[in-house]
């Protein structure tokens, strides 16, 4: 049972990706990543990693794809605006490809050791916070200093596009 | 517990079942006669012009990015409060510093984005001719509330 | 196995609840907004010409007429997005509901079975999770649709949604910090016990501007006057939805009300007790359950043979007014509640329910505790309706004014305070 949803949602979330990374209209593209991202979300819950899943969807399906959208649609009508696949596709592939081909050999000749059980309550908000605020506060706190970075970065990014594509243009 | 997302994933199944079925039947029983006409969009009866997928502001733009910080701040938040009450044993008044200098940084960034005039929609542009000017004016005598402070113009503001 | 029929029968319920109270909602929506503004309202849709209902027939008669319309697809548009817009947003709106406890559990024996769909241990950030996907339906259709007021409308409803989910979890955060869970079950049974002695331990009364921000930020997000920009119908018509027709704009329409009555089902869990009756815990509604059963039979009695006398008096005194078969509805009426007055007094004499039984209290409590929880959720989804026709609409700017510039500073400040009360009263 849990092996035919682990397929479901593997297949779903490959060939969601590759759905994706073929599409060549950008908005299309981006939809396609979310389905991705929530079948990912899906097999994080399935391993048990509650917390986690829960943040792919609120944060990768759910922020960053609405910023994604905006930014893709912000570029216009969908018939002119074209992913440029560049000539660097086919060295990029090629690479990928190689790198695929090792780690399958490498899980194929690997022994299976078996995954250690967890209990139930191992990827539950409670035990992840725990670790964040006694064992990583320092870190949580530079992330709030990375955050802050991206705020003003955010502003100083916005400025730019303002005297090229022209404020008039702005429909509310 | 993966049984209890099992139930939300039958959940899901069943209420798209529901949807399904609601079209079928409707697809079942409709008639189907297109046309042209039918077929062209809406525009209040008048003739579609150019492109639907306009260019729209850019502000939209930053409210997604300022979206997606402060979003991140809030999941960041979420653990802490989640254990707030058991750190407390563990790491008494820590426990709370530490949060206070989270939202503090955050704080600095909300601070520096509303100083510099981002958060107000209607924000002040330089006016450009006459008829900018009057809309400005306008604008400003009603109740309309504006970020006054970026507005570089000499128009008088009249009431609130 | 008797598991999986449990969790079967738990959805059902919830699916059947859920369009119960969407017909009841989109009558209310009607007659209440004529009644706000002194006008009849849906009289006219009839089963057999006899029975109208005050217009609560209405709704039925819309979905029969939406099944039979033909489905409009205009040229040009995105086929398979389009298509896909509807199912998205329903089946978000309906998939919330997992986590909503709507009673106490059900006890047979030592089986006890809890009456919310998924034990999530995440719990209430599963909401926060699922309100932040319901912006992709309302952008596949405003961008699929290939017309200028669709797209104006998603793209106004996603940044307005996005920035008032911000709100919506501050005000979460807060909550969580008071219960120091994330399970909504957990939170609902903390506000069984009492405030002071005499006031219900409410979310509300604990925080009382968190639950103006949610509330503000539950309005927002489900594109709800003031807050409905999205759809502003002297700007952009009907927003997303134009080009849809047929069952599709039905499940749009379902799906409106059915993300209303989630989060007033979520609006009265966090904050108002959820199934909890106030002053009434579960072992005193247990221990005094044969008196109320007795009572309420009795009061039902009564009133239901008031009814059925008023309805009577009715039929006679407006017999031959209209001169067809509508005047016949009273008489039906007051048939059917003589009927329930019967079977109450019935019940009263034969089952005699002074005396319940363990097993018998413990259901009747959980019926009691169910019908509770129906009752506050009937009433905040009143209150939507009563805010839509109360408010005029926002403008945008005020609209991100609000979000950006008085929540959102009004919300941390809020979180800072809970932090700081826990922190000192520990």
């Amino acid at each position: 049972m849990e092996a035919l949803f682990f397929y479901l949602f593997g297949g779903l979330a490959v060939i969601t990706a590759l759905v994706t990374i073929t599409r060549r209209d950008a908005v299309t593209s981006a939809f396609w990543l979310i389905a991705c991202f929530l079948n990912v979300a899906a097999l994080f819950a399935m391993l048990s990693a509650q917390f986690i899943a829960v943040m792919q969807i609120l944060i990768y399906a759910g922020a960053i794809m609405v910023f994604f959208l905006f930014v893709t649609m912000f570029l216009g009508e969908p018939r002119r605006v074209r992913l440029n696949r560049g000539r660097a596709i086919p060295l990029i592939s090629t690479v990928t490809v190689l790198l695929l081909a090792y780690l399958l050999m490498r899980i194929t000749n690997t022994q299976h050791r078996g995954f250690p059980s967890i209990s139930d309550s191992y990827g539950s908000v409670a035990m992840v916070s725990r670790k964040l605020l006694v064992d990583y506060v320092f870190l949580f706190e530079v992330t709030g200093l990375l955050l802050l970075v991206a705020v003003i970065g955010a502003v100083y990014v916005a400025r730019k596009p303002r005297t090229g594509v022209g404020e008039g243009e702005g429909h509310v | 517990m993966q049984l209890h997302f099992a139930t939300v994933f039958v959940f899901l199944a069943l209420a798209v079942g529901f949807a399904v079925i609601a079209m079928v039947i409707s697809w079942a029983l409709r008639p189907k006669k297109p046309g042209t006409v039918k077929e062209s969009p809406y525009e209040c009866g008048e003739q579609p012009e150019g492109s639907p997928w306009i260019r729209f502001n850019v502000r939209f733009y930053l409210i997604a990015l300022f979206f997606i910080v402060f979003d991140v701040e809030v999941v960041f938040l979420l653990p802490w409060a989640v254990v707030f009450k058991e750190m407390l044993a563990v790491l008494g008044s820590f426990a709370f510093w530490e949060m206070v200098i989270f939202i503090a940084i955050l704080l600095v960034g909300l601070a520096y984005v509303w100083g510099k005039g981002d958060l107000a929609w209607v924000k002040g542009l330089p006016p450009r001719d006459e008829e900018d000017l009057e809309a400005l004016s306008w604008y400003e005598s009603g109740r309309f509330s504006t970020d006054r402070r970026s507005v570089h113009t000499s128009a008088k503001p009249e009431g609130v | 196995m008797a598991e999986i029929a449990w969790a079967l029968g738990k959805i059902l319920f919830m699916l059947v609840f859920v369009f119960t109270v969407l017909v009841v909602m989109i009558w209310g929506e009607r007659k209440g907004s004529a009644f706000i503004q002194d006008r009849i309202g849906p009289n006219r849709a009839s089963i057999g010409g006899v029975i109208r209902l005050g217009g609560l027939v209405h709704p039925v008669a819309d979905v029969l007429k939406l099944l039979f319309k033909e489905d409009l697809v205009p040229g040009a548009v995105n086929r398979f997005f389009y298509t896909m817009a509807p199912f998205v947003v329903m089946v978000i709106a309906l998939v919330t509901f997992a986590v909503l406890p709507f009673g106490d559990a059900i006890y047979l024996g030592d089986k006890v079975i809890p009456l919310r769909i998924a034990d999530l241990d995440v719990g209430i950030l599963y909401l926060l999770a699922i309100t932040s996907l319901s912006v992709y339906g309302i952008v596949l259709a405003g961008w699929a649709s290939n017309n200028k007021y669709t797209f104006l409308g998603g793209i106004r409803s996603t940044a307005q949604m996005i920035s008032y989910e911000i709100n919506m979890g501050l005000a979460v955060l807060a909550l969580l910090l008071v219960y120091g869970s994330t399970r909504v079950d957990a939170m609902v049974v903390e506000q069984g016990q009492l405030l002071f002695g005499f006031l219900p331990r409410w979310g509300v009364f604990l925080q009382p501007l968190g639950f103006v921000l949610f509330l503000t930020s539950v309005f927002a997000e489900t594109n709800r006057t003031p807050f409905d920009l999205a759809e502003g119908e002297s700007e952009l018509v009907s927003g997303y939805n134009i080009e849809y027709s047929s069952m599709k704009f039905a499940l749009f329409f379902m799906a409106e009300y059915a993300s209303m009555i989630v989060a007033a089902g979520f609006i009265s869990s966090l904050y108002f007790g959820g199934w909890q009756v106030p002053w009434l815990d579960t072992i005193t509604l247990r221990e005094h359950a044969g008196t109320f059963l007795g009572v309420s039979l009795w009061v039902g009695a009564v009133f239901n043979l008031l009814f059925a006398a008023l309805l009577w008096k009715r039929y006679r005194r407006e017999r031959g007014l209209l001169g067809d078969r509508r005047e016949l509805e009273p008489l039906v009426l007051g048939i059917v509640f003589f009927i329930l007055a019967l079977v109450c007094l019935g019940a009263v004499v034969i089952a005699s329910p002074w005396n319940l039984g363990e097993q018998g209290a413990a259901h009747f409590a959980t019926v009691v505790q169910v019908l509770s929880f129906i009752l506050k959720t009937l009433f905040f989804s009143w209150l939507f309706i009563w805010v839509r026709w109360t408010l005029p609409r926002f403008r945008y700017d005020q609209l991100m004014k609000l979000g950006w510039q008085l929540m959102l500073p009004l919300g941390l400040l809020n979180f800072f305070v809970t932090a700081a009360v826990v922190l000192l009263a520990r």
